[in-house]
C-alpha cells in the first residue's frame, strides 16, 4: 500500500520534475564547469584552470568581506527579522477593527518592486542622514534597515497563517488550568509553531546568502566593500570584470553556504524531535 | 497510462510552442531593420543621436532603426553579455580603447579604416587612436570629452580666490574656501568613475601616462597620485558622505551652489542646461593643476571618447549600418553636439570651418599635446574594474597607495 502510494506520488511529480530538473541541474552544472576554468565572456573556449579559482578565491580578502557581510545579514534575519514578524503576528492576530489594515501595511513592502523600495530608501537617507549614508561605517546598517523593512511582513504573514491552524481550544484549557500568557505562549503556540519557524528560519538563512537586489540598487558595494555580498561581488566580478570562470567559483561557494546553512537548520531540528520522542 | 497519455501531449505541447516562437521576421523583403544600442537617454543629447537616425532612414529607403537608449553601466553588461552570446545589435555606442579592443580582440566589431574615408579625415587623431587596436579602426569617435575642473564664479568671488594652476595653489584654495565656510570639492563616487578622475590627473601630472603604458603599476606615480587622493579626503574638502553619493546627487549639489568645484566633463554643462539653467552662467572651468615636474605631464589633459560607434563584424547589413554611422558623425549631427556644450571629435580645421569659434573646452583640445584615456576604459576590462575598485577604497581610505598599486601589478601579472 505504502509503496504503491510512494510510486504515485513519484508519478504525480514527474511533470513538474522534467521541466524544473533540466532548469535547475544545467546551469548548476555548468556554473561548477565554468568555475574551473577562465573565461572572458568572449574567447570561443574556457581555459583549464583547474583549482586555480578557488585557491584565488581563499587568498581574496573582498571574497571573505562579503562572506562575513552575508554572515550578518543571516544574523539580523534570525534575530531581529524573525521575532519582529512573530511579535507583529501575535500582536495582530485576532480580528480588530484596524488589524487589517495594520496587517496589509506591514505586508506591503514584500509585494513592492524591490527597485523602488531601494530607490526610495536612498533617497530617505541621502536626505535625513547624509553624513551617515556612503560612510563605509554605517552604509551596511542602513541598507540592512531598508531589507529587514521588506521581510519582516513576509514572516509576520507566515506566522499568521501558522497561528490560524493552532486549535483555541488547546490555549482556552490552558487558560482554565491557570496558566498565564508567557507560559501558554512558550508550552503550546511556539511548540505548536515549530514547522512555520523552521521554514521561515531556513528561508531566511538561504535567502540572506543569494541576497543581491537591494543592496546592489541601494550601494552597488559602495563605499568599497562596506556593502558587499557574495551576490554583488559575483555579479561585478562577472559582469565588470569579466572573469566569468571566477564567479562561477563565488557562485559555487554561494550554493555550498547555502547548502550548509539549510542543512544546519536541518539538523538542529532532528536533534530537537530525536530528544522528545 | 492516463499520466502516460498527459505526459506525452505536455511534451508535444512544448515542442510545438517553442517552434512556434521562432518564426518572426516577416514583412516585405526591400525593408532592411538594424538594430542600434546607445546611451543617449536623455535631453539635450537624446534628440541628436534620434534626428541622425531619422536622417539615415530618409537616405536609404527601406531601411528601418530599432533603437534602444541604454544607460551608461547597464549598456556595458547588456551589449558584453549579447557579444558573447551571439545576440549583439547591428551598430552600437563604445568608448573606444581596452572594452572596444577586447571585441576587436575576437573579431566581434567590423574594421572601419576603409569605409567612410570622408568621414574619418575630418575627426580629431587622438580620438581615433581611442578606437583602434592593432592599426585597424573598430568605432567612429562622435564626441570625445576632456575633463576640466568646473568652478563656480560666484562663490570664486566671495571667498576671493582665483583658479589655481599648480597643485600646491589648488590645496591653498580649498583650504580658502573651506575656511568661508564654502564646500570646496563636490563629488559623487558611488559609480567610481567620478573619484577616479582625480587620481588619473595626479597620476598624469606624475608621469603616470608612461609608466600605464609601459605597465609598470607599482610606479611612483600611482603612489603619489593615491596620496594627493587621500590628502584631499583627510582634508575634507569633498561633500559629506562622497563615496555613497551618485553622480547625480553630487551635481545637484555643485548646481546649487552647496560646493564650488566639480571635477567633471563635458557632460555636466548639458545637464545644468536641462536641469539648473539658470546656475549656467555662474558656471566656468579650468584646467587641471599641473605638478611642475615636466611641461608634457602638466599639459595633458585627461578625457576619452564620449560616443563612438561601432558596427558589429555579423551584421546582416552591413551597408545600412554605415550609412547611419555616416548620420551619426555628419554635420549636423556635430552642430548639434556642440550646441550642447559637447566637444564634437573634430580635427581644429574642421571644428572651425563647420562650428567656428572654439569653445575653451575645444581650445583645450586642440592645445593638448597628449590625451590620457581614462584608465577604465584604456585598461582591459579586469584591470579597468580592479582600477575602479581600488581607487574608491583609496578615497574611503581603506587601502594606502602601495598596496592599491601592488594589486594593479598582481592581477596585470595573473592575466
Amino acid at each position: 500500500m505504502n509503496k504503491r502510494r510512494g510510486v504515485t506520488g513519484l508519478l504525480f511529480a514527474l511533470p513538474a520534475a522534467v521541466v524544473y530538473l533540466p532548469l535547475l541541474a544545467i546551469p548548476l552544472v555548468y556554473t561548477f564547469a565554468l568555475s574551473l576554468h577562465r573565461w572572458d565572456g568572449l574567447a570561443p573556449s574556457w581555459r583549464w584552470y583547474g583549482l586555480g579559482n578557488y585557491s584565488s578565491l581563499l587568498n581574496d580578502r573582498i571574497f571573505w568581506i562579503a562572506l562575513w557581510h552575508n554572515l550578518l545579514l543571516i544574523g539580523v534575519s534570525l534575530v531581529v527579522q524573525l521575532p519582529l514578524g512573530l511579535a507583529l503576528a501575535l500582536l495582530l492576530r485576532r480580528a480588530g477593527r484596524l488589524t487589517g489594515l495594520i496587517r496589509t501595511s506591514i505586508f506591503i513592502p514584500y509585494i513592492l518592486p524591490t527597485v523602488v523600495i531601494a530607490l526610495v530608501w536612498r533617497l530617505l537617507f541621502t536626505r535625513a542622514v547624509p553624513t551617515l549614508y556612503g560612510d563605509a561605517q554605517w552604509m551596511l546598517p542602513l541598507v540592512i534597515v531598508a531589507i529587514s523593512w521588506r521581510f519582516i511582513g513576509f514572516h509576520m504573514v507566515l506566522y499568521l497563517a501558522g497561528l490560524a491552524t493552532i486549535d483555541p481550544q488547546l490555549e482556552e484549557a490552558a487558560t482554565l488550568d491557570g496558566a498565564g500568557h508567557w507560559a501558554i505562549f512558550r508550552h503550546i503556540t511556539l511548540p505548536l509553531l515549530k514547522p512555520v519557524l523552521v521554514v521561515s528560519a531556513t528561508l531566511a538563512v538561504i535567502g540572506s546568502i543569494k541576497y543581491f537586489d537591494i543592496v546592489y540598487v541601494m550601494a552597488g558595494g559602495d563605499p568599497p566593500q562596506s556593502t558587499e555580498l557574495l551576490a554583488t561581488y559575483m555579479f561585478e566580478q562577472g559582469f565588470d570584470a569579466r572573469r566569468f570562470g571566477y564567479a562561477s567559483a563565488i557562485a559555487v561557494a554561494m550554493v555550498a553556504a547555502a547548502g550548509l546553512g539549510a542543512g544546519i537548520i536541518w539538523l538542529a531540528t532532528r536533534v530537537r524531535v530525536g530528544r522528545r520522542s | 497510462m492516463t499520466i502516460l497519455r498527459f505526459l506525452l501531449t505536455l511534451c508535444a505541447l512544448g515542442a510545438l510552442t517553442s517552434g512556434c516562437s521562432r518564426q518572426k521576421n516577416q514583412g516585405d523583403a526591400a525593408a532592411v531593420s538594424i538594430e542600434f544600442w546607445h546611451i543617449q537617454t536623455y535631453e539635450p543629447t537624446k534628440p541628436i543621436v534620434d534626428a541622425a537616425i531619422a536622417r539615415a532612414e530618409e537616405a536609404h529607403a527601406g531601411l528601418q532603426v530599432r533603437a534602444e537608449a541604454i544607460k551608461n553601466d547597464p549598456l556595458k553588461t547588456k551589449l558584453a553579455t549579447a557579444m558573447g552570446a551571439g545576440t549583439q545589435p547591428d551598430v552600437f555606442h563604445t568608448w573606444g580603447g581596452g572594452g572596444l579592443a577586447a571585441y576587436a580582440q575576437y573579431n566581434l566589431v567590423m574594421d572601419l579604416s576603409a569605409a567612410v574615408p570622408e568621414t574619418v579625415a575630418r575627426l580629431h587623431p587622438a580620438a581615433l587612436d581611442f578606437c583602434r587596436t592593432g592599426g585597424k579602426l573598430h568605432a567612429l569617435p562622435v564626441d570625445v570629452s576632456l575633463i576640466p575642473m568646473w568652478y563656480n564664479t560666484k562663490l570664486f568671488k566671495q571667498a576671493g580666490v582665483t583658479p589655481p594652476e599648480s597643485i600646491d595653489e589648488f590645496f591653498a584654495v580649498c583650504a580658502t574656501l573651506q575656511e568661508k565656510g564654502i564646500r570646496p570639492l563636490a563629488l559623487g563616487n558611488a559609480e567610481s568613475w567620478p573619484g577616479a578622475f582625480y587620481f588619473i590627473y595626479f597620476a598624469t601630472r606624475f608621469g603616470g601616462s608612461e609608466a600605464l603604458e609601459a605597465n609598470r603599476f607599482t610606479d611612483r606615480a600611482f603612489i603619489s597620485a593615491g596620496e594627493q587622493v587621500q590628502r584631499l579626503v583627510e582634508s575634507d574638502f569633498f561633500n559629506p558622505g562622497f563615496n555613497g553619493f551618485s553622480y547625480d546627487e553630487a551635481r545637484r549639489l555643485f548646481f546649487k551652489g552647496e560646493a564650488a568645484m566639480m571635477l567633471m566633463g563635458p557632460w555636466l554643462e548639458a545637464h545644468a542646461q536641462e536641469e539648473a539653467p539658470d546656475f549656467l552662467p555662474s558656471m566656468a572651468a579650468f584646467p587641471f593643476p599641473g605638478a611642475g615636474l615636466q611641461a608634457d605631464w602638466d599639459a595633458t589633459v585627461v578625457g576619452g571618447v564620449n560616443a563612438g560607434y561601432a558596427i558589429s563584424a555579423n551584421t546582416a547589413a552591413p551597408a545600412e549600418c554605415l550609412t547611419l554611422l555616416s548620420h551619426l558623425a555628419d554635420d549636423q549631427a556635430m552642430k548639434e553636439w556642440a550646441a550642447t556644450g559637447r566637444l564634437p571629435a573634430l580635427r581644429r580645421e574642421a571644428y572651425e570651418a563647420l562650428i567656428g569659434e572654439p569653445t575653451p573646452l575645444a581650445r583645450m583640445l586642440f592645445a593638448a599635446p597628449r590625451i590620457q584615456m581614462y584608465y577604465d576604459q584604456f585598461l582591459p576590462p579586469r584591470l579597468a574594474s580592479l582600477h575602479k575598485s581600488t581607487t574608491q577604497q583609496l578615497f574611503a581610505l581603506q587601502l594606502t597607495p602601495s598596496a592599491a598599486a601592488k594589486l594593479m601589478a598582481e592581477a596585470y601579472l595573473d592575466e
